[in-house]
Protein backbone atom coordinates (compact mmCIF):
# COMPACT_ATOMS: atom_id res chain seq x y z
CA UNK A 1 0.00 0.00 0.00
CA UNK A 2 2.65 2.44 0.71
CA UNK A 3 4.22 3.83 -2.23
CA UNK A 4 7.88 4.44 -2.09
CA UNK A 5 10.03 7.11 -3.41
CA UNK A 6 10.95 7.58 -7.12
CA UNK A 7 7.93 6.24 -8.17
CA UNK A 8 5.28 8.28 -8.64
CA UNK A 9 5.59 12.39 -10.92
CA UNK A 10 5.99 15.35 -9.48
CA UNK A 11 2.08 16.53 -9.77
CA UNK A 12 1.06 13.96 -8.32
CA UNK A 13 3.25 14.22 -5.33
CA UNK A 14 2.17 18.05 -5.00
CA UNK A 15 -1.28 16.85 -5.54
CA UNK A 16 -0.72 14.55 -2.61
CA UNK A 17 0.49 16.87 -0.20
CA UNK A 18 -2.39 19.51 -1.20
CA UNK A 19 -5.32 17.19 -0.08
CA UNK A 20 -3.13 15.81 2.66
CA UNK A 21 -2.74 19.02 3.50
CA UNK A 22 -6.24 19.85 3.92
CA UNK A 23 -7.30 16.92 5.45
CA UNK A 24 -4.59 17.12 8.20
CA UNK A 25 -6.49 20.65 8.76
CA UNK A 26 -9.79 19.14 9.09
CA UNK A 27 -8.92 16.37 11.44
CA UNK A 28 -6.89 19.11 13.82
CA UNK A 29 -10.16 21.44 13.80
CA UNK A 30 -11.72 18.86 15.11
CA UNK A 31 -9.66 17.51 17.78
CA UNK A 32 -10.85 17.21 20.96
CA UNK A 33 -8.04 17.72 24.07
CA UNK A 34 -9.07 14.55 26.12
CA UNK A 35 -8.92 12.19 22.98
CA UNK A 36 -4.71 13.11 22.11
CA UNK A 37 -3.88 9.80 24.13
CA UNK A 38 -6.56 8.04 22.04
CA UNK A 39 -4.66 9.51 18.68
CA UNK A 40 -1.38 8.43 20.10
CA UNK A 41 -2.31 5.31 20.79
CA UNK A 42 -3.82 4.15 17.78
CA UNK A 43 -0.95 5.41 15.99
CA UNK A 44 1.08 3.34 17.71
CA UNK A 45 -1.09 0.39 16.63
CA UNK A 46 -1.03 1.71 13.12
CA UNK A 47 2.55 2.26 12.99
CA UNK A 48 3.70 -1.86 14.24
CA UNK A 49 0.79 -2.87 12.03
CA UNK A 50 2.44 -2.20 9.01
CA UNK A 51 5.49 -3.23 9.87
CA UNK A 52 4.43 -7.20 10.23
CA UNK A 53 3.70 -8.85 6.67
CA UNK A 54 2.51 -12.05 5.52
CA UNK A 55 3.05 -13.63 2.47
CA UNK A 56 -0.11 -14.40 0.19
CA UNK A 57 1.18 -16.32 -3.08
CA UNK A 58 4.90 -13.92 -4.34
CA UNK A 59 3.83 -10.95 -2.88
CA UNK A 60 3.33 -9.27 0.57
CA UNK A 61 0.72 -7.72 2.34
CA UNK A 62 0.17 -6.16 5.96
CA UNK A 63 -2.53 -5.33 8.22
CA UNK A 64 -3.60 -1.60 7.62
CA UNK A 65 -5.70 -1.51 10.20
CA UNK A 66 -7.25 1.95 8.31
CA UNK A 67 -10.89 1.01 9.06
CA UNK A 68 -10.27 0.50 12.83
CA UNK A 69 -8.31 3.46 13.19
CA UNK A 70 -11.07 5.61 11.59
CA UNK A 71 -13.86 3.82 13.41
CA UNK A 72 -12.17 4.40 16.37
CA UNK A 73 -10.57 8.50 16.37
CA UNK A 74 -13.28 9.90 13.38
CA UNK A 75 -11.47 12.52 11.62
CA UNK A 76 -8.64 12.60 13.70
CA UNK A 77 -7.40 9.52 12.45
CA UNK A 78 -5.74 11.49 9.06
CA UNK A 79 -3.34 13.05 12.69
CA UNK A 80 -2.50 8.98 13.67
CA UNK A 81 -2.35 8.08 10.35
CA UNK A 82 0.20 10.72 8.90
CA UNK A 83 2.10 10.55 12.02
CA UNK A 84 2.49 6.57 11.67
CA UNK A 85 3.41 6.90 7.73
CA UNK A 86 5.82 9.55 9.15
CA UNK A 87 8.00 6.83 11.42
CA UNK A 88 7.26 4.31 9.13
CA UNK A 89 9.28 6.49 6.26
CA UNK A 90 11.80 7.93 8.29
CA UNK A 91 12.87 4.30 9.92
CA UNK A 92 12.20 1.68 7.81
CA UNK A 93 11.98 3.82 4.16
CA UNK A 94 8.47 1.91 4.30
CA UNK A 95 6.88 4.43 2.01
CA UNK A 96 9.41 7.68 1.37
CA UNK A 97 8.97 11.62 2.55
CA UNK A 98 8.09 13.01 -0.57
CA UNK A 99 5.43 10.49 -1.11
CA UNK A 100 4.60 11.44 2.21
CA UNK A 101 1.44 13.25 1.19
CA UNK A 102 0.51 10.93 -1.30
CA UNK A 103 0.46 7.69 1.11
CA UNK A 104 -1.53 10.05 3.58
CA UNK A 105 -4.17 10.64 1.19
CA UNK A 106 -4.36 6.97 0.61
CA UNK A 107 -4.84 5.82 4.30
CA UNK A 108 -6.63 8.88 5.53
CA UNK A 109 -9.53 8.54 2.77
CA UNK A 110 -10.43 4.88 3.67
CA UNK A 111 -9.89 5.33 7.13
CA UNK A 112 -12.70 8.31 6.70
CA UNK A 113 -15.24 6.84 4.88
CA UNK A 114 -15.38 4.15 6.72
CA UNK A 115 -15.76 6.66 10.14
CA UNK A 116 -18.56 7.74 8.14
CA UNK A 117 -19.74 3.90 7.00
CA UNK A 118 -19.71 3.29 10.67
CA UNK A 119 -21.23 5.69 11.84
CA UNK A 120 -24.49 5.51 9.17
CA UNK A 121 -24.52 2.07 9.80
CA UNK A 122 -23.40 1.70 13.80
CA UNK A 123 -26.74 2.41 15.08
CA UNK A 124 -28.48 0.12 13.35
CA UNK A 125 -27.45 -2.79 15.37
CA UNK A 126 -28.12 -1.08 18.14
CA UNK A 127 -27.24 -2.46 21.55
CA UNK A 128 -26.12 -5.74 19.68
CA UNK A 129 -22.42 -5.80 20.26
CA UNK A 130 -21.40 -8.35 18.19
CA UNK A 131 -23.33 -7.30 15.19
CA UNK A 132 -21.73 -3.93 15.33
CA UNK A 133 -18.42 -5.32 15.52
CA UNK A 134 -19.74 -7.58 12.65
CA UNK A 135 -20.32 -4.17 11.17
CA UNK A 136 -17.42 -2.56 11.67
CA UNK A 137 -15.23 -5.73 10.66
CA UNK A 138 -17.11 -5.30 7.11
CA UNK A 139 -17.05 -1.56 6.79
CA UNK A 140 -12.91 -1.96 7.24
CA UNK A 141 -12.75 -5.26 5.12
CA UNK A 142 -14.48 -2.41 2.10
CA UNK A 143 -12.03 -0.11 3.28
CA UNK A 144 -8.46 -1.98 2.15
CA UNK A 145 -10.13 -2.09 -1.15
CA UNK A 146 -10.72 1.79 -1.05
CA UNK A 147 -6.96 1.98 0.08
CA UNK A 148 -6.14 -0.76 -3.17
CA UNK A 149 -7.92 1.11 -5.54
CA UNK A 150 -6.54 4.35 -4.88
CA UNK A 151 -2.95 2.99 -4.99
CA UNK A 152 -3.71 2.10 -8.52
CA UNK A 153 -5.31 5.02 -9.49
CA UNK A 154 -2.18 7.41 -8.13
CA UNK A 155 -0.21 5.22 -10.05
CA UNK A 156 -2.13 5.01 -13.07
CA UNK A 157 -2.06 9.24 -12.62
CA UNK A 158 1.39 8.92 -12.63
CA UNK A 159 1.61 7.07 -15.72
CA UNK A 160 2.47 3.80 -14.22
CA UNK A 161 1.05 0.93 -16.88
CA UNK A 162 0.01 -1.97 -14.09
CA UNK A 163 -1.59 -5.31 -15.50
CA UNK A 164 0.06 -8.29 -14.20
CA UNK A 165 1.04 -6.19 -11.30
CA UNK A 166 -1.69 -4.48 -10.80
CA UNK A 167 -4.14 -7.70 -10.65
CA UNK A 168 -1.95 -9.51 -8.34
CA UNK A 169 -1.89 -6.49 -6.23
CA UNK A 170 -5.48 -6.31 -5.98
CA UNK A 171 -6.09 -10.03 -5.45
CA UNK A 172 -3.14 -9.44 -2.52
CA UNK A 173 -5.45 -7.10 -0.68
CA UNK A 174 -8.64 -9.10 -1.62
CA UNK A 175 -7.29 -11.53 1.28
CA UNK A 176 -5.89 -8.54 3.55
CA UNK A 177 -8.86 -7.24 3.53
CA UNK A 178 -10.85 -10.31 4.67
CA UNK A 179 -7.85 -10.42 7.36
CA UNK A 180 -8.35 -6.65 8.31
CA UNK A 181 -12.48 -7.14 8.72
CA UNK A 182 -11.56 -10.19 10.70
CA UNK A 183 -8.90 -8.36 13.07
CA UNK A 184 -11.18 -5.24 13.40
CA UNK A 185 -14.14 -7.69 14.16
CA UNK A 186 -11.93 -8.90 17.19
CA UNK A 187 -10.68 -5.74 18.51
CA UNK A 188 -14.03 -3.60 17.87
CA UNK A 189 -16.14 -6.22 19.94
CA UNK A 190 -13.38 -6.17 22.71
CA UNK A 191 -13.93 -2.67 22.82
CA UNK A 192 -17.43 -2.23 22.79
CA UNK A 193 -17.55 -4.82 25.91
CA UNK A 194 -14.98 -3.40 27.86
CA UNK A 195 -14.78 0.45 26.95
CA UNK A 196 -17.80 1.33 24.29
CA UNK A 197 -17.39 4.99 24.78
CA UNK A 198 -13.66 4.62 23.45
CA UNK A 199 -15.36 4.61 19.86
CA UNK A 200 -16.22 8.25 18.18
CA UNK A 201 -18.27 6.19 15.32
CA UNK A 202 -21.40 6.12 16.15
CA UNK A 203 -21.33 6.38 19.47
CA UNK A 204 -21.05 10.00 20.82
CA UNK A 205 -21.79 10.68 24.29
CA UNK A 206 -21.11 14.46 25.21
CA UNK A 207 -18.06 13.33 27.36
CA UNK A 208 -17.82 15.86 30.26
CA UNK A 209 -14.15 16.93 30.04
CA UNK A 210 -11.51 14.79 31.55
CA UNK A 211 -14.20 13.63 34.48
CA UNK A 212 -13.35 10.02 33.64
CA UNK A 213 -9.94 10.73 34.21
CA UNK B 1 -8.95 7.08 30.20
CA UNK B 2 -5.77 5.20 31.26
CA UNK B 3 -8.05 2.07 30.65
CA UNK B 4 -8.64 2.11 26.90
CA UNK B 5 -4.14 2.91 26.42
CA UNK B 6 -4.04 -0.48 28.51
CA UNK B 7 -6.52 -1.62 26.02
CA UNK B 8 -4.21 -0.43 23.23
CA UNK B 9 -1.03 -1.57 24.37
CA UNK B 10 -2.32 -4.89 24.63
CA UNK B 11 -3.30 -4.56 21.48
CA UNK B 12 0.18 -3.88 20.67
CA UNK B 13 2.01 -6.34 22.27
CA UNK B 14 -0.50 -9.23 21.05
CA UNK B 15 0.41 -7.98 17.38
CA UNK B 16 4.47 -8.03 18.33
CA UNK B 17 4.49 -11.17 19.24
CA UNK B 18 2.41 -12.28 16.63
CA UNK B 19 4.43 -11.52 13.88
CA UNK B 20 7.77 -11.00 14.60
CA UNK B 21 8.86 -10.48 11.05
CA UNK B 22 9.84 -6.74 10.08
CA UNK B 23 9.82 -4.60 7.61
CA UNK B 24 9.20 -5.37 3.86
CA UNK B 25 10.57 -2.36 2.70
CA UNK B 26 13.10 -2.22 -0.10
CA UNK B 27 16.82 -2.90 0.79
CA UNK B 28 20.40 -2.49 -1.04
CA UNK B 29 23.89 -3.90 -0.33
CA UNK B 30 27.04 -2.97 -1.87
CA UNK B 31 28.29 -6.74 -3.13
CA UNK B 32 32.16 -7.87 -3.66
CA UNK B 33 32.98 -10.40 -6.30
CA UNK B 34 31.26 -12.28 -8.82
CA UNK B 35 31.10 -9.27 -11.41
CA UNK B 36 32.59 -8.96 -14.93
CA UNK B 37 33.46 -5.54 -16.07
CA UNK B 38 34.36 -4.44 -19.27
CA UNK B 39 35.62 -1.35 -20.93
CA UNK B 40 35.22 -0.71 -24.62
CA UNK B 41 37.17 1.61 -26.30
CA UNK B 42 37.74 3.07 -30.62
CA UNK B 43 40.72 2.13 -31.70
CA UNK B 44 41.58 5.62 -31.41
CA UNK B 45 41.70 5.23 -27.52
CA UNK B 46 38.57 7.51 -27.11
CA UNK B 47 35.91 5.59 -24.84
CA UNK B 48 32.75 3.83 -26.12
CA UNK B 49 30.95 6.37 -23.62
CA UNK B 50 26.63 6.25 -23.21
CA UNK B 51 26.82 3.53 -25.55
CA UNK B 52 24.05 0.66 -25.77
CA UNK B 53 24.95 -2.75 -25.14
CA UNK B 54 23.36 -6.17 -25.20
CA UNK B 55 24.83 -9.24 -22.96
CA UNK B 56 23.87 -12.73 -24.13
CA UNK B 57 23.82 -15.49 -21.40
CA UNK B 58 26.30 -18.71 -22.80
CA UNK B 59 24.17 -20.59 -25.34
CA UNK B 60 21.45 -18.51 -25.54
CA UNK B 61 20.19 -16.12 -28.35
CA UNK B 62 17.69 -13.93 -26.07
CA UNK B 63 19.09 -11.40 -24.46
CA UNK B 64 19.99 -11.18 -20.72
CA UNK B 65 20.47 -7.93 -20.15
CA UNK B 66 20.58 -4.36 -21.94
CA UNK B 67 22.24 -1.65 -20.09
CA UNK B 68 24.65 1.01 -21.32
CA UNK B 69 28.36 1.94 -20.79
CA UNK B 70 29.15 4.82 -18.38
CA UNK B 71 30.83 8.10 -19.85
CA UNK B 72 34.38 6.39 -19.32
CA UNK B 73 33.01 3.29 -21.42
CA UNK B 74 32.85 1.11 -18.73
CA UNK B 75 29.69 -1.47 -18.57
CA UNK B 76 29.69 -4.57 -15.36
CA UNK B 77 27.62 -7.24 -15.14
CA UNK B 78 27.58 -9.80 -12.46
CA UNK B 79 27.00 -13.65 -14.66
CA UNK B 80 25.17 -16.24 -13.21
CA UNK B 81 26.80 -18.97 -14.71
CA UNK B 82 30.16 -19.97 -16.16
CA UNK B 83 30.48 -19.96 -20.01
CA UNK B 84 30.89 -17.51 -22.69
CA UNK B 85 29.07 -14.07 -22.36
CA UNK B 86 28.45 -12.67 -25.59
CA UNK B 87 28.88 -8.66 -24.81
CA UNK B 88 27.73 -6.36 -27.59
CA UNK B 89 28.12 -2.60 -27.47
CA UNK B 90 26.71 -0.68 -30.77
CA UNK B 91 28.40 2.76 -30.15
CA UNK B 92 27.08 5.76 -32.80
CA UNK B 93 27.29 5.51 -36.21
CA UNK B 94 27.28 1.59 -36.95
CA UNK B 95 30.50 1.22 -34.84
CA UNK B 96 30.49 -1.22 -31.60
CA UNK B 97 32.38 -4.07 -30.58
CA UNK B 98 31.24 -7.76 -30.07
CA UNK B 99 33.19 -9.68 -26.93
CA UNK B 100 33.42 -13.33 -26.15
CA UNK B 101 33.87 -13.21 -22.36
CA UNK B 102 35.21 -16.32 -20.75
CA UNK B 103 33.86 -17.09 -17.59
CA UNK B 104 35.11 -19.68 -15.75
CA UNK B 105 33.70 -21.30 -12.49
CA UNK B 106 36.00 -19.91 -10.34
CA UNK B 107 35.06 -16.18 -11.17
CA UNK B 108 31.33 -16.81 -9.95
CA UNK B 109 32.25 -16.18 -6.39
CA UNK B 110 29.09 -16.02 -4.32
CA UNK B 111 28.45 -12.15 -4.18
CA UNK B 112 29.34 -10.75 -0.59
CA UNK B 113 28.21 -8.25 1.15
CA UNK B 114 30.63 -5.43 1.88
CA UNK B 115 28.93 -2.60 2.80
CA UNK B 116 26.27 -1.78 5.34
CA UNK B 117 22.90 -0.84 3.52
CA UNK B 118 20.22 -2.05 5.85
CA UNK B 119 19.78 -2.64 9.88
CA UNK B 120 19.46 -6.43 11.44
CA UNK B 121 16.24 -7.50 12.43
CA UNK B 122 17.20 -6.52 15.79
CA UNK B 123 18.35 -2.97 15.11
CA UNK B 124 14.73 -2.86 13.16
CA UNK B 125 12.89 -4.29 16.47
CA UNK B 126 14.66 -1.83 18.63
CA UNK B 127 13.72 0.95 16.90
CA UNK B 128 9.76 -0.17 15.95
CA UNK B 129 10.36 -0.10 20.02
CA UNK B 130 11.40 3.25 20.38
CA UNK B 131 8.64 4.96 18.10
CA UNK B 132 5.69 2.78 19.42
CA UNK B 133 6.98 3.81 23.13
CA UNK B 134 7.22 7.60 21.55
CA UNK B 135 3.61 7.25 20.83
CA UNK B 136 2.34 5.66 23.87
CA UNK B 137 4.66 8.15 26.07
CA UNK B 138 2.69 10.99 24.00
CA UNK B 139 -0.43 8.80 25.32
CA UNK B 140 0.39 8.83 28.92
CA UNK B 141 1.23 12.61 28.79
CA UNK B 142 -1.82 13.81 27.40
CA UNK B 143 -3.79 11.52 29.91
CA UNK B 144 -2.24 12.03 33.22
CA UNK B 145 -4.43 13.72 36.02
CA UNK B 146 -4.00 17.75 36.10
CA UNK B 147 -2.61 18.09 39.39
CA UNK B 148 -3.79 21.39 40.73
Amino acid sequence: MHISEGVLNSPVIIGGYAVSAGLTALALKRVRPGEIPKIAVMGAAFFVSSLLHFKVGITSVHLTLTGLVGIVLGTPAVLALLAGLFFQAVMFQHGGLSTLGVNTVIFAVPALLAYLAYSGLGPLAGKRHSLRALIAGGVSALAVLVGAALVLLVLRLSGEELTGIGFLFSVAHGVLSLLEGAVTFIVVRQILKVKPEMITAGFMPRRQGRSRG
Amino acid sequence: MVCWVLVGLCVLFSLLSAAPVLAHGTEWELLDGGVVGVRATFDTGQPMANAPVLIFAPGESQVQLTTTTDSRGVVCFAPDRAGVWVLQVRAEGGHGLRANLEVGESMLAAPTAKGAGGFSTWQKLLMAVCVIWGFTATALFFSRRRER
